[in-house]
């Protein structure tokens, strides 16, 4: 009953979340009632289903992409518990100055980005599958003529070496004069 | 043993006449009330709280700009982050990073209003203690819990009984006699009573001199089903009655409106039958300018009180007095959102909650303004009643929660947006294309992308969501 079930989460569990992922008790209190309200159906993770239930996320023309991106960090085809929720999170957590190898560095946040991009995972973003982006994102608002311009023009700009495709290494430089922080980043409250 | 159940039944007995008595007549059932929750709430002080304490709830993020969805008042629809003017030359990559984000931060938007309502500290509504409490407060639990089970719902139980006796003999009498206006007028607000002695509901009226009065539309946030019955609980004998309106329901809800329907002024309709809905609402406006007052919940939907959603606009019109009532709730006490499955748990939960507490504010009476349109004045009602009570505006609507096809209609719009915001990006590719997108500058221009190369309405971009 109520919202009580918070408590669940154990001190300790509390405590090594917060180290790994630089969220405090809190936060991490807060996060984990948000999850207890999307796991539907009190299974203790949560599927795919219970994400695209968010109406705001089913809304969003890159939601699949998104929700994939979640599973694909969490390394579980269907199954998401609490700490693999919150790592995920704590990807969009302010830049850290402290620490560089951390979830939220810049070159982390990078990674992120990049492997939404990266759909069949080989490191490498294609011309196809940045049309693929592009295409959910837009839907048939645009003709498939002025898309692969778009795509076209994104690609070459970036890729330096000239093979066709995108590396991460492409991609950080590309994204160098991007405000990462302001575009990866959630203020998450206290 | 047979002493100890007598005296049992009498407890109970002497307890119901005592709650009835109080509630009829008028003076010390404040008192009571507020001395009953001040003991649970110093009960439940004793218990360590659970949730960290702040005006955001159930956030777990800052709501800034950027990122995120937005409805303008004009009821068109984009993404915050492609009308800012520090996006104008973004990549494909940055727009698709933005989007991104904006499904990230989609988690904490709009579904936690559908939640069970939140409680900050422990509300003892549980039915088993928790692990790491002391023995001490394990044994006051189960004194709480026996209270509960023992005393509170066979009284609940009782009075929900009554409530019902009392509208079905009363409804059997109509069949044959004529009620009179000043019958009517009495029935409301005792049958209200009785029902809020069943749910364990305690009112708390403010500003009653704004009560709304004929002719016009009393328009609230809504919380559950229970929302008509408590406000005719409010009522003052016969003064005057709501002409209640609502959608057609089966099972025991049904009942209640079939009985309604023959001891006062009521309007059903079938939502999903638009001739129907369009009668509806022509009868709602005549009644409105002339009789009433019609009570509506324009969110078309509850939720569990931490947000207002959206309202309907149609009924916002000219020459209408709109009566706002602002309802918030204490959920520690027991949550007035319905959010189980069936009906018939939803109640059980509420026989056994410490009780409803619903403050009641009747807010001063609004007409549509010069050069208002429905929408606009739909929004100022709207963001009125959610000051009143300190909740926050929700861009969206219910029905984006409940319907599929509202859901595929935005996510059009969405793109939508996006196309626009790309396409003059394709401009700066190539010099041959007749994409102009120079004056790109103004908060709304995205809209106006205008060339034959963006073949995109602007019409369709502000397609009305909802409405």
């Amino acid at each position: 009953m109520g919202n009580s079930s918070s408590l669940m989460l154990q001190d300790d569990e509390i405590e090594e979340i917060s180290k790994e992922t630089e969220f405090n008790r809190n936060q991490i209190v807060r996060l984990y009632s948000r999850f207890l309200s999307l796991d539907k159906k009190g299974q203790g993770f949560l599927s795919r289903d219970d994400f695209l239930n968010v109406p705001e996320l089913a809304v969003n023309p890159l939601g699949d992409r998104i929700v994939d991106a979640f599973f694909t960090l969490a390394e579980e085809t269907n199954q998401m518990n609490f700490r693999q929720f919150v790592r995920i999170l704590a990807h969009f957590q302010p830049i850290s100055r402290n620490k560089e190898n951390n979830l939220n560095s810049r070159k982390d946040k990078l990674r992120f980005a990049f492997q939404m991009y990266d759909l069949n995972k080989n490191g490498f973003i294609t011309r196809e599958e940045f049309k693929v982006i592009l295409n959910s994102m837009v839907g048939a608002n645009i003709t498939s003529e002025q898309l692969e311009k778009i795509a076209d023009r994104t690609i070459e700009e970036a890729d330096t070496d000239q093979d066709g495709k995108i590396s991460f290494e492409e991609f950080c430089k590309a994204m160098e004069k991007t405000d990462i922080e302001e575009k990866m980043s959630i203020r998450f409250l206290n | 043993m047979w002493w100890l159940l007598s005296l049992y039944l009498r407890t109970l007995f002497g307890a119901y006449l005592i709650q009835l008595l109080s509630t009829f007549i008028e003076l010390p059932s404040i008192q009571l009330s507020s001395i009953y929750l001040s003991i649970v709430s110093f009960i439940q002080s004793l218990y360590p709280e659970v949730y960290p304490k702040s005006q955001h709830y159930p956030g777990i993020r800052e709501k800034t700009l950027g990122g995120e969805f937005v409805r303008n008042v004009d009821s068109s629809c984009h993404f915050n982050f492609l009308a800012d003017n520090q996006y104008q030359n973004i990549n494909a990559f940055e727009i698709a990073s933005l989007t991104f984000k904006a499904g990230i931060n989609a988690i904490d938007d709009l579904s936690p209003a559908f939640d069970r309502a939140p409680t900050y500290g422990e509300s003892l509504l549980r039915f088993a203690p928790l692990p790491h409490w002391s023995m001490p407060l394990k044994i006051l639990f189960y004194a709480t819990l026996v209270f509960r089970l023992a005393i509170l719902f066979p009284l609940r139980v009782a009075f929900f009984i009554s409530s019902f006796v009392f509208i079905g003999i009363l409804g059997i009498y109509a069949v044959f006699t004529e009620l009179t206006d000043r019958q009517k007028t009495l029935i409301g607000p005792i049958y209200g009573k009785l029902f809020c002695l069943g749910t364990g509901t305690i009112i708390v009226g403010h500003n009653r001199q704004d009560m709304p009065r004929k002719p016009g539309i009393a328009v609230s946030n809504h919380l559950s089903p229970n929302d008509v019955q408590i406000l005719f609980a409010d009522l003052r004998y016969g003064d005057l009655q709501y002409v209640v309106t609502g959608q057609k329901h089966k099972g025991v809800i049904g009942l209640v409106e079939k009985m309604v329907s023959r001891l006062c002024r009521a309007l059903w309709f079938e939502r999903g039958n638009t001739k129907e809905r369009m009668e509806f609402l022509t009868d709602v406006i005549n009644i409105a300018r002339a009789d009433g007052p019609v009570l509506l919940f324009p969110e078309g939907y509850c939720t569990n009180n931490t947000s207002v959603l959206q309202f309907r606009k149609a009924v916002f019109e000219e020459d209408v007095n709109i009566y706002p009532i602002a309802i918030s709730q204490s959920g520690i006490y027991g949550d007035s959102y319905w959010f189980e499955d069936k009906f018939h748990m939803y109640l059980l939960r509420l026989f056994f909650s410490w009780a409803v507490v619903y403050n009641i504010h009747y807010l001063p009476k609004m007409r549509r303004l010069k050069g208002e349109t429905n929408l606009q004045f739909a929004q100022r009602t709207s963001s009125t009643i959610g000051q009143a009570i300190g909740l926050p505006q929700c861009q969206f609507s219910g029905s984006l929660w409940y319907n599929q096809s509202d859901k595929r209609k935005m996510l059009n719009v969405e793109k939508d947006c996006i196309a626009q915001r790309l396409l003059p990006y394709l401009s700066t590719i190539s010099c041959d294309s007749e994409v102009s997108s120079t004056g790109d500058t103004d908060d709304s221009s995205f809209v106006n992308v205008s060339s034959d190369d963006a073949n995109i309405s602007s019409s369709r971009v502000l397609v009305s969501v909802q409405n």
